[in-house]
């Protein structure tokens, strides 16, 4: 018995026409499938905003000390100075 | 109804004498015979109560518990004690008396400086709670996030340590889901998985509670161990240190060195179970941590 192989699915992705414009000129430019395109674009652009958002996190990563009260200024919004004047923070 | 009542922290120090606690002791537990009346007193919206009636601008009602009166200021279901003195002995009244002049004299001083001039005849309104009052409201709500937080993040690390699988909690409708994979000869990668709209400060902070790992060598992942990544997810991994790992449980222990034919060795409490040894997993002894166990230092 011989089993048909599906092909993977495909999805519509809705854009606006000048969108749609952009896509069909850049393909035609770079000799690429509109499809390829938009994978290959979209793949890029998270790459990159991927590391804008690994350099954030880093940034507030460095602001926490391993201690409890750099933990809680960080989840309340506020600096380690505004937290020790409302009266500070216990370490475990 | 008020849920509960706080004094400001100017009446605090000031009018009570009491020392700020640290966060972690809310405010509205400070032990006070004017608190504990207040709390009683707009615990109910039925309660029938004494508006301070010398003070015009700001609607301040009386407490008044054994020498103790107060105003109260209620907002939002906190009862504010936003004033509070003794009663002198032969004047029943005194502190509202004294409240209301200096209500008046603030009112001069600010209408001197201001345009146009307060037609009330009090100004009362750097009384109530400000700034720093909601500072301390933020920073006692982070304290209680950050020991969940901790219990919640140590809690799924000790669990993956222990079986390899991913572990998953609700965390105020947020999934927090953490994956330990402790393979054998290699390094222990962990994964970290959140879905759910959740602040970047409190995503940082989860990342920081993971034991044994670099703060800046977290990396945003498109899949977790095993699998894609799932809608609204988004995934961190790092590398983890075992060893560092082993206090983030309180009861955790660490072998002796060497006692371990493959290496390090992490027991929980009396369950003894090996990080790196998979095959010894779930038993209660295993051979390479019995009597060698102590307590890490």
């Amino acid at each position: 018995m011989t089993m048909m192989e599906q092909a993977p699915r495909q999805v519509a992705v809705k854009v606006s026409p000048e969108g749609d414009k952009l896509i069909t000129s850049g393909a035609h430019y770079l000799r690429m499938s509109k499809k390829d395109l938009v994978e290959a674009a979209v793949a890029f652009y998270l790459d990159a905003r991927r590391e804008e958002m690994q350099a954030g996190m880093r940034e507030l990563l460095s602001e926490l000390d391993g201690s409890r009260a750099s933990r809680i200024a960080m989840l309340a919004g506020m600096t380690r100075a505004e937290l020790d004047a409302v009266g500070g923070a216990e370490e475990d | 109804m008020a849920e509960r009542a706080r004094p400001t922290l100017r009446c605090l120090r000031e009018d009570l004498g009491l020392a700020v606690p640290r966060i972690d002791r809310p405010l509205d537990e400070i032990a006070h015979p004017l608190l504990a009346k207040a709390a009683e007193r707009f615990a109910d919206d039925q309660t029938p109560q004494e508006r301070i009636a010398a003070v015009d601008d700001q609607v301040l009602f009386k407490v008044k518990a054994q020498r103790w009166r107060g105003a109260v200021w209620a907002d939002a279901g906190v009862a504010w004690l936003v004033a509070a003195g003794r009663r002198e002995e032969g004047s029943p009244d005194d502190f509202y008396a004294s409240l209301a002049a200096r209500g008046k004299a603030a009112r001069a001083r600010y209408n001197a400086e201001h345009t146009p001039p307060l037609s009330s005849t009090t100004h009362t309104g750097d009384l109530l709670p400000g700034r720093e009052d909601e500072l301390r409201w933020r920073a006692e709500g982070a304290a209680r996030t950050e020991r969940r937080l901790r219990a919640v993040v140590h809690g799924l690390v000790r669990q993956s340590l222990l079986d390899g699988r991913e572990h998953a909690e609700m965390l105020d409708g947020a999934a927090l889901g953490i994956h330990i994979l402790a393979d054998e000869g290699h390094e222990t990668y962990v994964a970290i998985r959140i879905i759910g709209s959740v602040p970047r400060r409190l995503v940082a902070t989860i990342l920081s509670l993971i034991p044994g790992c670099q703060a800046d060598a977290w990396m945003s992942d498109y899949a977790m161990p095993e699998r894609a990544v799932a809608p609204e997810e988004q995934i961190w991994s790092n590398i983890m240190d075992p060893a560092a790992a082993a206090p983030a449980g309180s009861m955790w222990v660490l072998c002796v060195p060497g006692s371990c034919a493959r290496g390090l060795a992490v027991c929980v409490s009396c369950d003894v179970y090996c990080v790196i040894c998979k095959e010894l997993r779930r038993r209660r002894c295993c051979r390479c941590c019995g009597p060698g166990c102590r307590p890490r230092s």
